[in-house]
């Protein structure tokens, strides 16, 4: 039986451990072609700078998606490769003496950088949706009370905190274009590629124009259009949450300490087969 | 560059000043008990000491992550509590508007029935009214900023206008069904969660358990700090259960947040 096993082991090992090297390589080979690509990508910029070219996203007056997604800060490819390389190399170690043919699985380290950039990007796409909602809602209710579209608009900057990029960017168009509520909200609009505020822009051209509705029910109609999207999405995401998280919560979080406290246990019967180090 | 930036408002102003809100964050995370987790990783590391210092090491890092992990999600759980004293606050207010339809008496007669840093915001505004030439309504919308409570916001909002009291009336009405919604959303999201929560408690428990196992028990104890690859293991194996809980917390959060 052990001379079986001494036999067929190491086979059933290293095809595995093949078949990982493969997918893995692949994917560290993409990330590295992302660096390079990105790397190209930067020396062309600097030298669009030195012939007296503006970059693209400082020429246009939009926000870039990469800032509206609070993925502008990060270096994700140069920490793509970090984690995979760490991860490559601590796998190394760990299974050096078993079978480095299963280090490549320590390149799922490229997987942390990519989950914590598109974990920020959906909180930073759900707080500037929120950050329209309130800021459409406390339009709806000044516009409401009386107020005109101008002042109500400054009054509903303090609507949305301060370091928000909803409130900064308000605040930036508010200066751009003094006396010009709809140019505002039609800036706001494309900042945020904003559906619900392209369409209030578009009623607000209407009401300026004398069309068939007011301000007021221009800001209203939207405001609730949003409030309702917004629940709407809520309420889907948390009904799917249960069946959406429970396996790979239990794939992610059970294995671990089962791992931790079998490893040993196996390691030692193996030894005593012969057919461990 | 950065001033290009900051003027088109793409970056973040350099200084801001402590709110309410950093305030009550940093509160939180400076209760005792938030040293705990480093403490005893420490003392589970000091186990390793005589024979894998690099286990101790890694082990007292570890809880003072998971420490700084906690500070930070105390601050981000903590905004769950205010909605609803703002949402207990706006029906009070409605309900002395309806008696009496002055800003000052709505907000001196509703403060009295609710506590935490909601009332240090609405008596600061009071306050501040009394000291100067400000409206209560227009104090208020400047203390709630501050707080950066949507509800507390439209609240002052609405009681700074100058308006007919019916129109103010009609506003605070629709501010309490917009809340009344948002708490039934976040009814919702307790019931939908919870299997998911205990879940996560429960497999973070037995992560927590096996650790403990390991470090305690000299089998396994000798066994990971027999050589660098089985330190380097244990350490893979622990990093693992601490990215994936923190993984799950965070997306059961932000579901939470959704529905504020």
């Amino acid at each position: 039986m052990s001379a079986l096993d001494a036999t067929w082991w190491p086979w059933v090992f290293g095809g595995l451990a093949g078949c990982s090297v493969l997918v893995w390589c692949a994917l560290f080979l993409d990330t590295v072609r992302q660096v390079l690509r990105r790397l190209a990508q930067r020396s062309t910029r600097r030298y669009q700078r030195r012939s007296a070219m503006a970059p693209r996203e400082l020429a246009s007056n939009v926000v870039a998606e990469a800032v509206l997604l609070n993925q502008a800060d990060g270096q994700w490819q140069f920490w793509q490769l970090v984690c995979g390389g760490g991860g490559l190399t601590l796998t190394l170690i760990a299974f050096w003496q078993i079978s480095p043919f299963l280090a490549p699985l320590g390149l799922a380290g490229v997987f942390i950088p990519r989950l914590v950039a598109s974990m920020r990007a959906s909180r930073a796409r759900w707080q500037y949706q929120t950050d329209i909602r309130a800021l459409l809602i406390s339009l709806d209710l000044l516009v409401g009370l009386g107020g005109t579209l101008e002042m109500a608009l400054r009054q509903s900057v303090g609507q949305v905190p301060a370091d928000h990029l909803v409130a900064r960017r308000l605040r930036y168009h508010l200066e751009q274009y003094p006396g010009q509520p709809e140019a505002v909200i039609q800036a706001l609009a494309a900042d945020f590629r904003s559906t619900e505020l392209t369409d209030l822009a578009l009623r607000v051209e209407g009401a300026r124009r004398g069309g068939m509705i007011t301000y007021s029910e221009a800001v209203q109609v939207v405001a609730r259009d949003l409030q309702e999207r917004l629940q709407q999405q809520a309420e889907e995401r948390i009904e799917g949450a249960p069946t959406r998280m429970i396996i790979p919560m239990l794939a992610g979080l059970f294995p671990p300490p089962l791992i931790l406290l079998v490893y040993p246990l196996a390691m030692t019967i193996m030894a005593g087969l012969g057919i461990a180090p | 560059m950065q001033s290009y930036l900051r003027a088109r408002g793409l970056l973040v102003p350099a200084t801001t000043g402590v709110t309410v809100q950093q305030a009550t964050t940093a509160t939180a995370g400076s209760g005792r008990w938030i040293w705990v987790m480093p403490l005893a990783t420490l003392v589970l590391g000091l186990f390793f000491l005589p024979r894998a210092p690099l286990l101790t090491a890694y082990l007292a890092a570890l809880g003072i992550v998971i420490a700084l992990y906690w500070t930070r999600r105390a601050g981000q759980a903590r905004r769950g509590l205010w909605t609803t004293q703002v949402e207990r606050l706006v029906t009070l207010a409605r309900a002395h508007y309806l008696r009496e339809p002055s800003a000052r008496v709505v907000l001196c007669e509703a403060v009295a029935a609710i506590e935490g840093p909601v009332r240090q915001v609405v008596e600061q505004a009071l306050r501040r009214a009394d000291l100067s030439t400000v409206g209560v309504g227009q104090a208020l919308v400047t203390e709630a900023q501050v707080l950066g409570e949507p509800g507390l916001t439209q609240l002052a909002l609405i009681l700074a206008q100058d308006a007919r009291p019916v129109d103010v009336n009609r506003a605070l009405d629709e501010l309490e069904g917009r809340l009344h919604q948002q708490r039934r959303l976040r009814g919702k999201v307790r019931t939908a969660l919870a299997l998911q929560q205990g879940t996560v408690r429960v497999l973070q428990g037995a992560n927590a358990f096996g650790v403990v196992f390991c470090v305690l028990m000299p089998l396994w104890r000798d066994f990971y700090e027999s050589s660098l690859d089985r330190q380097v293991m244990f350490m893979l194996v622990t990093v693992v259960m601490a990215l994936a809980s923190a993984y799950f917390d965070q997306q059961i959060l932000a579901l939470q947040e959704q529905a504020l």
